[in-house]
């Protein structure tokens, strides 16, 4: 394998793979955005490369090579519209990497895309700022760093394992000084230029509307939402109600939030046990709801309270933000204005005819909201509805349809039906969406909360108990709530291949893996992703420095360079006086038993051998021979011997040291 | 990465206006002798760490300021790379050929690394300009560079300051030390093309050498006179020319060869003589060339200098080396 391929890489091919492996694993992911048209040139041109260092007839003419860079730019202006920004100028970047090559006369050349390269790398991360991506673009780094080694020093060092080496050495040596710029430089809220910002478009989740089937389309995805770190014990999972959404409208099938109040009102909640606070990490979404554990008593700084009791940011969510939140469990809520009854109770004019039938028979023989409350719930639980993610479809009359016919369906079903009964039957009533539960990493310590979280319930306002949550799920399929919806998604088993027991094994192995991978994202989230302007601020406060202005942020750049500089070359200076040549102890004993000769006379001369000298003075000192020889046989055998063996050196140094001539 | 450099930029000038070192026979690169600068490579990855940072900047990219940092890490880490490349090194000289005038001379650099660090791309070049044999140096041993420079004239042939550099491990910086060695190179002169042969007369003139023939018939131990030589101190007394002293006021030596057969050649300044004092030492130039193919012994007599006849590389070495050194001088014929 290895020798297959130095044997390779030792062609006349060789420097050009060295060059273009680097660029073409950079360049594979941009591949996946950019354009099928320009991913297809890149790689042939670079094939045309390879091809053409054994066949030079191969590469274009200068004429030919102009017409090619006309038509890639203007192949990228008619695919993109424009040509400045990210997207086109990443695209024009791959292009000129794909040109390039073909004009390459020698170093220089080489040297140009080995660095654009890096800048290729960088482009990913604008695009992914992913672990994944960094992780790999970490190989793309280490290996172009390689390449870079080797264009200096030529075919001679052509064997990858000491490149590869050396690579690792300079970047393992590089990391003290990442970390200590990435800690250091001033990091500062917004862009330079807010230039080049491409358009954000709203991503996966919930959205504002809800169809019966819309959040059992969601549960498929296990796509993170967000992520939850508790401070002190974190509550059952079973009682994690994330609010997002309050859908107040309905035409009897769908449930819109509608022209909810815009008003900063704030509400008035009484916590009935301590508050819990947790530290809640917000994926992109690309809109402006925030989830809140029920009920929300503290407004973060970007966020601001809608009187639905649920947090609306002041801007849409574009970056992964950290929220430091608390909430209430138990709760009462008070007060409901005659507007939000009005709404509460809304209706359409008409549809669904067999429910409101049933719903007027409760009100005309019940009394009070809470026997017809009760009496709703008993319908329910009379054991004719079923859980089921694929529920079949539902008529133009949706409420009835599920009530009456199907009775089987999903959480927006239920809440649909449940808060429809409950309005037709004069009792305020909406439905939230949001997400239920969570998936605790014992790794990180948090729960993850994803897409197959999401979850739809109904709240009831009861005279004096306020809003109260109804979860008709909770009742039906207990087990929804307790193990999460992505659970209940069905195995693909394979019967007959493996035992139960190995599958359960491979699932416990694929379940730590997956929540290691999800902790290993999760600091790589905290600490290196969040780390900008206001956990730069907080972290020198944490070392006493004030932090507050750019002066300062730059001062302590400097100093921390400086500093730095001067610990590398201390550092430097003990390793080479360290390093310094150290004379052999053997040597420093045949030199002294030399210069004892010399004393008397005989001197080595300079193209004398050890065993020429020793017999040449044993001549001329026959009362001297056998200690001469004794020594310079003890010299040579060390020195010279295949083996060296333990002690000679003592023992030379006893002869020496009883050599007096 | 200029941070750091700017300590040898401020040394290269104090360099610049320092007298040159006396030439040594060897030299050890220590901190004194290195100098660092960035290469254009490095001017052109410092672009690209900049473009890169204002990337970053503008689009708060973490893992975009986290690749950029770590570059730069790499470039600074190459700077202690490139000084180590050089460092402690043991510049000296091994002899180097003499040649021939117009020819080109090959002055032989020897690079010993005393440490178990293994050099990577040790460059040697003349001071001023950049190309140069260019080897690596494994631990605790030695690599011999051949440096080429143009012997225009005859005479000694001194090299100029050499430059020591190294760009290892990236290019991105290259580190650099200037020697001046004691070394230098014979230069013998340019044999003339084409003209006469040596005269195959004897070094003193037919007529003289016939009456000595006359005067001085076969003695010594049957060895035959074979000629007379200018008198050098420590000729035995019976051996002087005292006839020949009578006829021309000179002291002159009787020469006896004891193998009749051999035919030794003199090569006379006189039999020479040009014009030109260089076309005189290129011609004598070819002869010796030429008398040392025939494979007899042969002298040299120049005006101030007397090469007794024999042959073999050593001879040939040191007559053409008289000729290369040759002082014109003031009682020259």
């Amino acid at each position: 394998m290895k020798t297959a391929l130095n044997r390779v890489l030792l062609r006349s091919t060789g420097p050009w793979l060295w060059v273009l492996t680097p660029l073409f694993l950079a360049a594979l992911p941009h591949f996946l955005r950019t354009p099928f048209w320009l991913g297809l040139a890149c790689m042939g041109l670079w094939l045309l490369r390879l091809a053409a260092v054994d066949r030079p007839r191969l590469v274009p003419t200068r004429p030919l090579r102009l017409l090619l860079a006309a038509a890639c730019i203007s192949g990228v202006y008619a695919s993109y519209g424009y040509l400045l920004g990210p997207e086109p100028g990443t695209a024009l970047l791959l292009l000129l990497l794909a040109l390039k090559p073909l004009e390459t006369k020698g170093y220089r050349d080489q040297l140009v895309i080995v660095l654009l390269t890096y800048l290729l790398i960088l482009l990913h991360f604008l695009a992914s700022q992913s672990l994944l991506a960094a992780g790999y673009m970490a190989l793309v780094i280490f290996l172009n760093t390689a390449t870079m080694f080797g264009l200096v020093h030529g075919q001679s060092q052509g064997n990858p394992g000491f490149r590869l080496r050396q690579a690792a050495i300079l970047l393992i040596q590089a990391l003290p000084v990442m970390l200590l710029l990435f800690v250091l430089f001033p990091r500062f809220p917004g862009s330079l230029w807010g230039l080049f910002q491409k358009p954000q478009t709203a991503l996966t989740g919930l959205s504002e509307t809800m169809n019966p089937g819309d959040v059992s389309r969601l549960t498929q995805s296990p796509e993170m939402a967000f992520r939850v770190a508790f401070e002190g014990q974190s509550p059952p999972a079973s009682l994690m109600y994330w609010r997002v959404l309050v859908l107040w409208e309905t035409d009897g099938r769908t449930w819109r939030v509608g022209k909810s109040d815009p008003g900063h009102g704030l509400w008035n909640i009484t916590a009935s046990q301590e508050p819990i606070r947790y530290v809640l990490t917000l994926e992109p979404h690309g809109q402006n709801w925030l989830p809140a554990l029920e009920m929300p008593l503290e407004i973060p700084d970007n966020a601001e309270p809608a009187t639905d009791m649920r947090l609306r940011l002041k801007a849409p969510m574009q970056q992964r933000t950290r929220f430091s939140m608390a909430s209430a469990l138990g709760y009462n809520v008070d007060g409901l204005l005659a507007k939000q009854r009005r709404r509460a109770l809304a209706l359409p004019e008409t549809g669904n005819a067999l429910s409101r039938s049933k719903a007027e028979t409760w009100r005309s023989q019940l009394s009070g909201d809470q026997a017809i409350f009760n009496a709703a719930l008993d319908m329910f639980r009379d054991g004719s509805f079923a859980y089921s993610l694929t529920p079949p479809l539902l008529g133009p009359n949706a409420v009835d349809d599920f009530l009456f016919k199907t009775r089987d369906g999903y959480c927006e079903h239920y809440a649909s039906a449940f808060t429809f009964l409950m309005r037709a039957a004069g009792i305020p009533a909406r439905v939230v969406l949001g997400y239920q539960g969570g998936e605790r990493n014992p790794l990180g310590e948090y729960y993850m909360i994803r897409q197959y979280h999401a979850h739809a319930w109904s709240e009831v306002w009861l005279s004096g108990q306020g809003w109260v949550r109804v979860d008709l799920t909770s009742i039906l399929a207990p087990e929804r709530i307790q193990i999460g919806a992505g659970a209940l998604v069905p195995d693909i088993g394979v019967p007959g291949v493996l035992s139960d027991r190995e599958i359960a094994w491979a699932i416990t192995l694929w379940r730590n893996l997956t929540l290691g991978w999800d902790a290993a994202n999760a600091l790589w989230n905290q600490w290196v992703l969040d780390f900008g302007s206001e956990r730069q601020k907080r972290f020198f406060q944490r070392l006493g420095l004030s932090g507050a202005s750019r002066l300062e942020r730059f001062g302590y750049l400097l100093l921390g360079l400086a500093g730095s500089c001067l610990a590398a070359g201390l550092i430097y200076g003990v390793l080479l006086l360290r390093a310094r040549p150290r004379p052999d102890a053997l040597d420093t004993l045949y030199a002294r038993f030399c210069k004892r000769l010399a004393r008397v006379g005989i001197v080595r001369r300079a193209n004398e051998g050890p065993l020429d000298f020793a017999l040449r003075a044993s001549a001329l000192r026959a009362d001297l021979a056998d200690t001469i020889m004794a020594v310079s046989q003890v010299y040579m055998r060390q020195k010279y011997g295949a083996k060296p063996e333990t002690g000679s050196i003592k023992k030379l140094g006893r002869l020496v040291q009883r050599f007096r001539p | 990465m200029f941070l750091l450099g700017m300590p040898a930029v401020y040394r290269f000038f104090k360099h610049l206006a320092s007298p040159p070192k006396k030439a040594r026979k060897q030299v050890r690169l220590g901190f004194n002798r290195i100098y660092i600068l960035p290469t254009k490579a490095g001017l052109l990855f410092f672009a690209l760490l900049l473009t890169m940072l204002l990337i970053s900047i503008n689009y708060t990219n973490p893992p975009g300021y986290l690749l950029t940092f770590l570059l730069t890490g790499v470039g600074l880490a190459s700077i202690f790379h490139t000084h180590r490349a050089l460092f402690g090194l043991l510049v000296s000289r091994a002899p180097t050929r003499s040649v021939f005038a117009g020819k080109t001379a090959h002055f032989q650099v020897v690079i010993r690394n005393p440490d178990p660090l293994f050099r990577h791309g040790i460059r040697i070049t003349w001071s001023g300009l950049d190309q140069g044999p260019i080897q690596d140096i494994a631990s605790k041993s030695e690599a011999r560079f051949s440096l080429p420079k143009l012997a225009v004239a005859r005479g000694k042939l001194t090299a100029g300051p050499i430059v020591v550099s190294s760009v290892h491990p990236l290019g991105l910086c290259k580190a650099w030390a200037s020697v001046q060695l004691a070394m230098s190179c014979i230069v013998y002169p340019q044999p003339e093309k084409n003209g006469p042969k040596w005269s195959p007369s004897a070094k003193v003139s037919a007529d003289l050498s016939k009456i000595l023939l006359e005067s001085y018939p076969a003695e010594q131990d049957g060895d035959d006179f074979s000629g007379l030589r200018k008198y050098r101190l420590g000729d035995p007394p019976r051996q002087v020319a005292w006839k020949a002293m009578a006829k021309s006021n000179t002291l002159y030596s009787k020469e006896f060869s004891s193998q009749g057969e051999d035919t030794v050649i003199w090569l006379q300044w006189k039999d020479a003589n040009q014009a030109e004092i260089e076309a005189t030492l290129s011609r004598l130039c070819r002869w010796i060339l030429e008398a040392d193919k025939t494979g007899h012994p042969y002298g040299l007599i120049l005006p101030n200098q007397e090469i007794s006849p024999t042959t073999g590389p050593a001879h040939l070495d040191l007559c053409l080396t008289s000729l290369a050194v040759f002082q014109d001088h003031p009682e020259n014929p």
